[in-house]
């Protein structure tokens, strides 16, 4: 087919769509609507993981994690063994890599809290004070504050707050038996009850600052179980985590790098079930489109079935014939989609200037803000889909369309 | 200066408006070279609920280069048909269809388009036009199609639209124009690619008298400047003073041919 006959039968197709205004109106109005739909169901899912993104990292994560190789199996049975043993110098190369804003360690330990009246299990975890409450932003306190770097305090999660009904001010003893030392406790007072979205470790957790953590475990100042790399923007965790290991290779330094994504199960949880609704949402999307551009497409055909058989009269292929209800669909498609990605604008900006709240996730406590992210790649994919349905909707009625019997159409009323 | 069949008809091929097809057999000599279609025993058998119609019965026919002739016959009595089997729009049930040297009822589907895009022309009662064309675009229609080059294709149409008067209408819609309009768009139309042989079915039933005659004096001059045959199916005994030739069709069966001896060619 030649460039001018496409241009002919586009032009026909053209100033076809406006032939029947009230009808190519309500077709053109479910691919505005699905348009909206896809551009705003992929922005709010897109929002949603970039929420819960940033929430995992700056809940208790950081954008990377380094350890010693097998700590995180074995590391229980063996801390020692585990931990990291050049803290001080590791911090002071990973500080002079681009975009890493903070570098902090920590020692995680099993215990028990007691109250003086009942004792619970815990899991605690040793904290550099002012640099986990400066990089944990997301952590809510729901009172008290985190504990300063050398108050003989802790803050403890929600739930274990509630299973021995502390407050704020109430004095606890944390009891371990860390490694192979003897049994040790340490009398804290409680500064601040925190929630960190995660029901379960909201149960279990305990925040000691790191000077009653090495009184507590009687740990060198040079060690650490890990060490949490927090980057000024998530997009550099992976070259981050591969200077790290090119620089722990070059060292000949035993340790292992995982990243925000690998270490949150929470995330990838969220992201199968929102990315599953997503389709399916899609799938409903589709389905209406495209049983809309077959319709119109269809009863366009019937329409000019005298056209048809006129210009299959006058030497017009079936393909040619076909072509021009194909591309009539698409140019409905087309500004439909034009038009519902430019029109979902709208909505996306009332629904975040309200700044409402998503109901929590599965495995979360805390609701995500609703946010609607404008992705320009989004928005071509779903004036992408929107044509491309339109053409394959188009399709069906317009090899119908071909394959008219010309004396039928001829004679059609 | 473009020609014009409404001042007076000049020789076809020349200067402005050539016609795109070839005319060099057109020199020709001999009866052979100059039967532009013909039929031998042609049926046409519809079948509708179990019920069989034999709508065309064992035609034969010749049309000859320049032909004039009209196809005359009661309502029902196959006209519509023969000009359907003949312009290949719908295959015969048995016998022999030969358009411009081709079998055509061997021929594909894509073929056969080809085929009408080249060699036929088609006229209908209702015009047929594609309303969202304006007159240019209708009449530059199947010269697109037939791959014509826009020069070439631009003074063809040019010159149609000064041989049927409409270049002031070149720019309407066809939905704007008048039936008689429209009928000579379609007239333009069907000679865009100067087909040998042009159908035109009850051209003038939908118009009134005055424009009819208007349209039958401009296909006697286009058959005459273009050297184009005609075949027009009427029942209009106006139509039938126009022509050169006149079929009798009757149940299906050609009863008369008058005229055919009258077409000596040099």
């Amino acid at each position: 087919m030649s460039i001018r006959e496409l241009a002919l039968y586009s032009r026909i197709a053209w100033r076809s769509v406006g032939r029947n205004r009230r009808r190519t109106a309500l077709t053109m109005a479910s691919v505005v609507f699905g348009t909206m739909a896809l551009v705003l169901f992929g922005g709010l899912i897109d929002g949603v993981f970039l929420q819960l993104r940033e929430y995992v990292i700056h809940s208790r994560l950081g954008h990377l994690q380094i350890t010693v190789p097998g700590y995180r199996e074995f590391g229980t049975l063996d801390p020692d063994k585990y931990s990291i043993k050049n803290f001080v110098e590791l911090k002071s190369e990973l500080v002079r890599m681009p975009g890493v804003v903070d570098v902090t360690k920590r020692f995680e330990f099993f215990g028990f809290l007691s109250n003086g009246q009942a004792t619970v299990a815990c899991a605690a975890t040793g904290v550099e004070a002012e640099i986990d409450a400066r990089t944990n932003t997301a952590i809510q306190y729901l009172a008290g504050a985190p504990p300063k770097p050398d108050q003989p305090a802790v803050s403890v999660g929600v739930g274990l707050a509630k299973k021995l009904q502390l407050k704020v001010g109430d004095n606890v003893t944390l009891l371990t038996n860390y490694g192979q030392n003897a049994v040790n406790a340490v009398d804290v007072d409680v500064v601040g009850i925190f929630e960190s979205g995660v029901e379960a470790f909201d149960a279990l957790a305990v925040n000691i600052p790191m000077e009653s953590t090495r009184a507590l475990l009687n740990v060198p100042d040079d060690a650490a179980h890990t060490v949490v790399v927090v980057l000024d923007e998530t997009w550099r965790t992976e070259q981050v985590a591969a200077d790290i290991r090119e620089l722990a290779a070059g060292k000949n330094w035993p340790l292992e790098v995982q990243t925000w994504d690998v270490l949150s199960p929470v995330y990838y949880k969220v992201v199968r079930l929102f990315t599953a609704i997503l389709v399916f949402l899609r799938i409903v999307v589709i389905l209406v489109v495209v049983f809309s551009i077959t319709n119109t497409v269809t009863m366009s055909v019937y329409e000019r079935f005298r056209e048809i058989g006129s210009i299959r009269a006058i030497g017009t292929t079936r393909r040619g014939v076909a072509w021009l209800f194909v591309l009539e669909g698409a140019f409905i498609g087309l500004l439909g989609g034009v038009a519902g990605a430019l029109l979902a604008n709208i909505p996306r900006l009332v629904l975040n200037g309200l700044h409402l709240t998503l109901p929590p996730p599965p495995v979360l406590t805390i609701g995500i803000p609703l946010y609607i992210v404008f992705e320009p790649a989004a928005v071509v994919q779903a004036l992408v889909v929107a044509t491309g349905l339109s053409v394959v909707a188009s399709i069906f009625p317009a090899r119908r369309a071909g394959r008219v019997s010309i004396v039928s159409a001829l004679h059609a009323t | 200066m473009a020609r014009s069949l409404i001042a007076g008809s000049s020789q076809a091929g020349l200067s402005r408006g050539r016609p795109l097809a070839a005319t060099s057999s057109r020199e020709s000599v001999g009866m052979e070279s100059q039967i532009i279609a013909s039929l031998v025993g042609v049926d046409k058998v519809y079948e509708s609920d179990g019920v069989k119609l034999k709508a065309l019965d064992d035609v034969s026919l010749t049309l000859y280069r320049r032909d004039f002739a009209v196809l005359v016959g009661a309502s029902g009595s196959g006209k519509s048909t023969l000009l359907n089997v003949l312009g290949t729009l719908d295959r015969p049930t048995r016998g022999e269809i030969r358009v411009a040297g081709v079998d055509v009822t061997t021929q594909s589907d894509n073929a056969l388009s080809r085929l009408r895009l080249a060699s036929l022309g088609f006229i209908f009662q209702s015009f047929n036009l594609v309303d969202v064309l304006t007159v240019y675009e209708n009449i530059e229609y199947p010269l697109i199609i037939a791959g014509a080059g826009p020069a070439a294709a631009r003074e063809r149409v040019q010159w149609l639209m000064e041989q049927v008067g409409l270049t002031a209408h070149r720019s309407h819609r066809v939905t704007h124009l008048s039936g008689g309009q429209r009928q000579r768009v379609a007239i333009a139309r069907a000679l865009a690619n100067s087909p040998a042989l042009v159908l035109a079915d009850e051209p003038t039933a939908a118009l009134d008298s005055k424009t009819g005659e208007t349209i039958l004096e401009l296909l006697n001059r286009l058959n005459e400047s273009e050297q184009a045959t005609f075949l027009i199916a009427s029942h209009d005994q106006k139509v039938m003073s126009h022509a050169k030739r006149t079929i009798k069709i009757a149940d299906g069966t050609v009863t008369e041919s008058c005229g055919e001896e009258a077409y000596v060619y040099p």
